[in-house]
């Protein structure tokens, strides 16, 4: 570690491990409520159980990206960050937040109030209060990374980065307008959750792998810098007209159905971009850098995320097809693959590459992380698999067919005793990975006598 | 056509013909292309005539306009590509030209 | 000694290039769509077609090759540092633009007094989408040539003409699928 301040960082990680915690033992339990529908009916119901599933994955997934943020800003910039006291400022902010939300769900606290109750908003669901203080932490954020960039040196992969970031945060307002038609509601969150995911949020993915490669590969940064602007170039071109693929039911106009289905299959390119991007870099890497776990999260993104979003999303991204697909398992399937593949794996890889020199526990334990890796990679391909065949029976039965929902429920409940399954394998996996990166101290995998540690 | 070699690129300014041979070419090409509309000839005829005359004044604007005279392979491959597309709407087109 | 392979024997600006390959893919794709969903209804799409005003688009043709023709003799000429002739060519270029539009918007507004919109026929919504998004272009396009006259750097004015001949590149491919073959 070179910057006093990138210490920052850990403390957010930390935060995104905790509630990476809870987030797939939330998930743990919806799958389970999928096949025993009355467990816990009473105390916490379905909707609450995955409110608190998908919610805690994006605050954690972003609070990651925070702490990426000031973990790698201070090395590209060459200075420590602006002021240490606000970040930690934020991060309160932010936790206090997270906790109100919680507890408003689970006790559904102010029902119905404007400022402090919930508004029934899948990914959003926030009460307004929160919703506030969330900007208020964001506004704090960028205030202190862009003074740091600003007056250090800028680099491509922190242009990127920032703009990924204030693009996060500007989007996030839409938020705020929750209108009570719902058509019009869907309209706008979609310009928050799809212009994340398949927008700014890239840029993210996209300059994180790429410092990450920088790092492990030893690639010149002039070679990843090229590369970087195309793959941004290409997700935003795709991924802001590819909202459409959002807008085929909802009651918008039909032309939408062409722009959407023509500019996400576009969403493909960058994603594949990525993956090449990453094995290219690897393969012509001159490094033999001693942390492999980061190395393989690193590739494990790029790769599940071409897959996840890319193969996935385009196999229903046509409106023809999502036509009969919309909102089935077959989306699940999807979502499940991309998250995690995207933006999971990108905080896993860094959190692996950093948290060994935060700790500085240079060398540290890879094979449990390495193990994690493979444990929870397959649990969610495994899963992918599964809710995919699901998705396919149920867009015959109920789409095609006409069956009932409930009936075709019932037709497919094997399908959602394999995705317990592997759900459990992933959560063992999460908690192993999570073990690996605080507990053991010693190294366990020889380091090879000719190779240097990068920095 | 022979494969470019990767390593010569010195301009081909001596036996290039200028923007303005392009651009007149364009114009007549474009001339063309709607006179060939009002032709008293069949309409798979017309259609395949419009479809090459617009590939051809394709590839002028990539080759000159956009410079990849200087960079054959790009210009072939881009050629090809848009050719390709070109006979895909023709094949489009002829399986039910006569419309009206 | 770097050999120029690859992305790197492109000439101008790469972002330039990637743009101009994603937007040959959109309307390629788009315009691969009209054909297919022409074959759902023929007879329909011929008899939307005969509504157009083929001339105006022919015109608009010429207007813009030419106008791309001075697009490219501004680079020639600020290559060659006649800065205030490159100027004078970008704005020319620009100018030729507007008339394109002013064209385009003659056409539409036709459509619309005949009471033609994109939910008339299918074959109109793909009409407005394609002409409409490449109109869309010609506008950003003739902003652009105004900014790097004024802004006049040579790489400037290379990826501003690398626009501009993709607007026209695109037309080139539009006129004939949406105006010409029916
Ligand atoms: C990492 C990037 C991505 C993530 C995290 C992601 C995640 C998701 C999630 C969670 C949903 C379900 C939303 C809901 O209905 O509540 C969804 C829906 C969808 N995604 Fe993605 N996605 C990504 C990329 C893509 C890409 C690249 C495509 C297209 C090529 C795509 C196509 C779709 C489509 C069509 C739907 C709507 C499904 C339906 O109609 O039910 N996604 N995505
Ligand atoms: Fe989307």
């Amino acid at each position: 570690m070179k910057y006093e301040s990138q210490k920052i960082a850990l403390v957010y990680f930390a935060v995104a491990m905790g509630l990476f915690a809870i987030q797939v033992l939330g998930g743990l339990l919806a799958g389970w409520i999928y096949v025993a529908p009355n467990t816990l009916s009473e105390l916490l119901p379905f909707n609450i159980v995955r409110m608190l599933h998908t919610n805690s994955l994006i605050v954690w997934l972003i609070t990651g990206f925070f702490g990426a943020a000031y973990f790698l800003i201070p090395e590209e910039a060459e200075r420590e960050i602006h002021s240490t006291k606000l970040a930690y400022l934020q991060l309160l902010i932010l936790v206090v937040g997270t906790l109100g939300v919680v507890v408003t769900y689970v006790f559904n606290l102010f029902e119905g109030n404007f400022l402090l109750g919930k508004e029934g908003r899948e990914f959003l669901e926030q009460p307004k209060w929160v919703k506030a203080g969330i900007v208020v932490a964001a506004l704090i954020f960028l205030y202190n990374v862009s003074m740091t960039v600003l007056k250090g040196k800028k680099t491509a992969i922190t242009n990127i980065l920032l703009l990924g970031l204030w693009g996060l945060a500007l989007l996030f307002l839409f938020s705020f307008y929750n209108p009570s038609n719902l058509a019009l509601d869907k309209q706008y969150w979609w310009y928050v959750v799809h212009l994340w995911v398949e927008g700014v949020w890239e840029l993210i993915m996209a300059s994180i792998l790429a410092y990450l490669m920088l790092k492990l590969t030893g690639v010149d940064r002039e070679v990843v810098e090229k590369w970087l602007y195309v793959i941004v170039a290409a997700a935003l071109f795709s991924g802001i007209l590819g909202t459409g693929h959002h807008y085929y039911w909802i009651g918008t106009p039909a032309y939408w159905q062409w722009i959407g289905s023509i500019f996400s299959s576009l969403e493909v390119i960058p994603f594949f971009a990525m993956m090449a991007f990453a094995f290219v870099m690897v393969w012509k890497g001159r490094r033999d850098h001693p942390n492999k776990a980061a190395l393989l999260w690193s590739l494990g993104c790029a790769t599940l995320a071409f897959f996840g979003a890319g193969v996935w999303g385009f196999l229903h991204t046509l409106h023809g097809v999502n036509y009969y697909t919309h909102g089935t398992q077959i989306t699940a399937a999807h979502g499940h693959l991309a998250f995690f593949g995207a933006y999971v794996s990108l905080n896993l890889a860094i959190f692996s590459y950093a948290m060994p020199i935060l700790l500085n526990r240079d060398p540290y334990n890879q094979v449990l992380n390495m193990a994690s890796f493979w444990l929870m990679s397959s649990g969610m391909v495994f899963m992918t698999f599964v809710l995919t065949f699901a998705g396919t029976i149920q867009t015959h039965l109920q789409r095609v067919l006409g069956d009932y929902f409930m009936d075709v429920q019932d037709q497919v409940a094997i399908f959602y005793w394999m995705r317990f399954g592997s759900g459990l394998v992933v959560v063992i996996g999460a908690l192993l990975f999570i073990y690996a990166m605080w507990v053991p101290r010693k190294e366990i995998i020889e380091r090879g006598a000719t190779e240097t540690p990068a920095e | 056509m022979t494969a470019p070699n990767p390593t010569d690129n010195t301009p081909r300014h001596g036996h290039r013909p200028g923007l303005t041979t392009a651009w007149l070419a364009l114009l007549v090409l474009s001339l063309a292309s709607t006179g060939a509309t009002v032709l008293p000839v069949p309409q798979q005829i017309v259609a395949t005539a419009v479809l090459v005359l617009a590939l051809i004044k394709a590839r002028v604007i990539l080759a000159r306009y956009l410079e990849l005279s200087a960079a054959r392979s790009w210009l072939s491959g881009l050629s090809v590509v848009i050719a390709g597309f070109f006979a895909l709407v023709l094949g489009l087109f002829l399986i039910y030209p006569a419309a009206l | 000694m770097k050999q120029t392979s690859g992305i790197d024997a492109l000439p101008g600006e790469l972002l330039m290039w990637v743009l101009i390959f994603s937007e040959l893919l959109v309307f390629g794709v788009g315009l691969l769509a009209f054909m297919a969903v022409r074959l759902t209804d023929p007879s329909g799409f011929a008899e939307a077609q005969s509504a157009l005003y083929r001339t105006g688009a022919a015109l608009n043709t010429a207007v813009l090759v030419t106008s791309g023709f001075l697009a490219a003799k501004a680079l020639e000429y600020r290559r060659k540092d006649r800065r205030a002739q490159a100027r004078l060519s970008l704005v020319a270029a620009a100018a030729l633009g507007c008339v394109f539009l002013i064209v385009k918007g003659a056409e539409y507004a036709g459509k619309a007094a005949q009471g033609i919109s994109y939910e008339t026929h299918p074959f109109f919504m793909f009409y407005y989408l394609l002409t409409g998004f490449h109109a869309a272009h010609v506008l950003a396009g003739v902003m652009v040539l105004l900014l790097v006259a004024w802004r006049d750097e040579t790489g400037n004015i290379e990826a501003g003409a690398q626009f501009w001949h993709m607007v026209d590149l695109i037309w080139v491919l539009l006129f004939p699928v949406v105006y010409l073959l029916g």
